[in-house]
């Protein structure tokens, strides 16, 4: 009637010589917004073997997540933790960003850590991009930015880096849906620009967030 | 003597009240994470499949079919074991499928199949697979528990 | 025995349901499995387009620098804003867009060829397979 406890116990020593190098928390989830620029996560570890561990290797799945440690060698014991940065860039959305750390456990294969960040998207320009074929006619066409709700940012104003696409800004609903008129000049040949929509957040480094008007 | 007699007699109902109050739990714990396993697969066999496909253990077409009957055969199993219906059948059952799936795991451990993402090549081994693995050894016990109910 | 009995008449019961659910549910996989994800395109589809195919390369730049489909414009959402304006420069109405990145279990192009169709772009398609595909026809 003991064994199957016993058993049940040992299988439960099994599982933590298994690993040696035990991370807390290997999933980690943020939310963010992208003025934030950047997430830090800290993955806090313990050696929890019997011999010294050296993390060999630290690799992440992307060039926008970059992560570093404050030295490589543990003794039994020992508490390090690696410290991961993600630059959020112009990503929006849910992100799922690995990174892979091997050490000199020969049983242990590399051990993967998770970095979720959810990146809201504050400002939405719909559409990103306006498009005429050379010949047609030049009507104006409108981009709808909404801000969200919960959102302290304003548009200030837009600026189209071609003189022959002008582009105007109005105000739907104070502070929460803008509208930018574009309207193309010379429709008879290839050209674009580039809309530059300014905003007044945050304070010390106002965000530009861009449109595009194509003529092709 | 005699209340010696009786002492022995108590520790021991004692120790087998533990264990069947153990049995009973072990029986529902299998049972409701064999069933919920399956009803939460019964309802996309498709992303099932394409799961499967991941593991890179049998062609295709089997995955399709695995997919399709395990959810409902893991359900059923879950539902029996719970219930004590034919609960020999049933922890038969449980106990070949979770030694199926410790095996279907640990070969991908071993051949360190990059199951997340292509971004890291083949070297990729990630904590997903270990965990399940180490969870279904502790299963496995479990059924080994109620097996010991008919030596 | 007993259980073996009874567990053979478990795996029989589970076959009806299991066989209705894979004539009738919605989201049963296809049988065949060359299937394609919506949008996906073989590689061997893309090829027959000739010319006016658009190849978009949505991995990092440095696996873009190190070795892509020659001609492919690399537009990854790490630098959206810096390479999407770039990727209009040399985009035309006329040509068919195909997204690739590193393989099929790789999620990137699919979130660029969405990012993509939702900036007003199309038709945007993606390479089943990506650059691994292209890699072992060459």
């Amino acid at each position: 009637m003991r064994k199957p406890v016993f058993f049940l116990l040992l299988s439960f020593f099994a599982a933590s010589a298994y690993g040696q190098l035990v991370f807390e928390q290997p999933e980690q989830s943020f939310k963010a917004k992208p003025v934030e620029g950047s997430i830090v996560a800290k993955y806090r570890f313990t050696n929890t073997g019997t011999v010294s561990v050296k993390i060999e290797n630290v690799q992440t799945s992307c060039g926008c997540t970059t992560a570093s440690l404050k030295k490589t060698e543990y003794a039994p014991g020992e508490s390090g933790e690696i410290e991961a940065r993600f630059t959020i860039g112009g990503r929006i959305g849910k992100q799922e960003k690995a990174i892979l750390v091997t050490t000199s456990d020969a049983r242990e294969k590399p051990i993967q850590l998770k970095l979720l960040v959810d990146i809201e998207d504050q400002i939405r320009i719909q559409p990103e991009l306006v498009l005429w074929r050379v010949g047609e006619q030049a009507d104006p066409k409108k981009i709808e930015v909404t801000v969200a709700d919960d959102a302290p940012v304003k548009i200030v104003s837009v600026l189209s880096d071609n003189p022959s696409i002008k582009a105007e800004l109005s105000e739907l609903k104070p502070g929460k849906k803008y509208e930018i008129q574009i309207t193309p000049t010379d429709l008879s040949r290839q050209g674009g620009a580039t809309i530059l929509i300014h905003t007044d957040y945050p304070p010390q480094n106002p965000q530009t967030r861009y449109a595009y008007a194509r003529i092709k | 003597m005699e209340s010696g007699q009786v002492t022995t007699l108590t520790r021991d109902s004692a120790r087998s009240s533990y264990a069947r109050i153990g049995r009973f739990l072990a029986r529902l714990v299998l049972g409701a994470l064999f069933a919920s396993a399956g009803a939460l697969k019964i309802y996309d066999p498709g992303a099932f499949a394409i799961e499967l496909e991941r593991y890179q253990l049998v062609p295709w077409k089997i995955g399709v079919v695995t997919a399709n009957y395990l959810p409902w055969l893991e359900l059923l199993t879950g539902i029996c074991l719970f219930l004590k219906w034919f609960e020999r059948g049933a922890l038969l059952l449980v106990t070949l499928l979770l030694g199926i799936f410790t095996l279907a795991l640990a070969s991908a451990l071993v051949r360190g199949l990059n199951i997340d993402c292509g971004c890291f090549g083949h070297a990729l081994v990630s904590t997903g697979t270990v965990i399940p693995i180490l969870r279904n050894v502790v299963l496995l016990l479990l059924a080994g528990m109620l097996w010991t109910k008919y030596r | 025995m007993m259980s073996l009995r009874q567990a053979v008449l478990i795996l029989l019961a589970a076959l009806v349901p299991a066989g209705i659910s894979a004539l009738v549910n919605p989201r049963r996989p296809p049988w065949s499995g060359d299937a394609l994800l919506p949008g996906e395109e073989k590689l061997k589809t893309v090829l027959a387009w000739g010319p006016k195919v658009l190849w978009v390369d949505a991995r990092s730049q440095n696996e873009y620098e190190a070795e892509r489909v020659p001609g492919a414009v690399l537009l990854n959402l790490e630098d959206w804003d810096r390479l999407f304006p770039r990727f209009l420069d040399r985009w035309s109405p006329d040509q068919k867009i195909v997204v690739y990145c590193s393989a099929s279990s790789c999620q990137l192009s699919h979130e660029v060829a969405k990012r993509l169709e939702q900036s007003g772009v199309s038709p945007v398609y993606i390479l089943k397979g990506g650059w691994e595909e292209w890699k072992a026809a060459r």
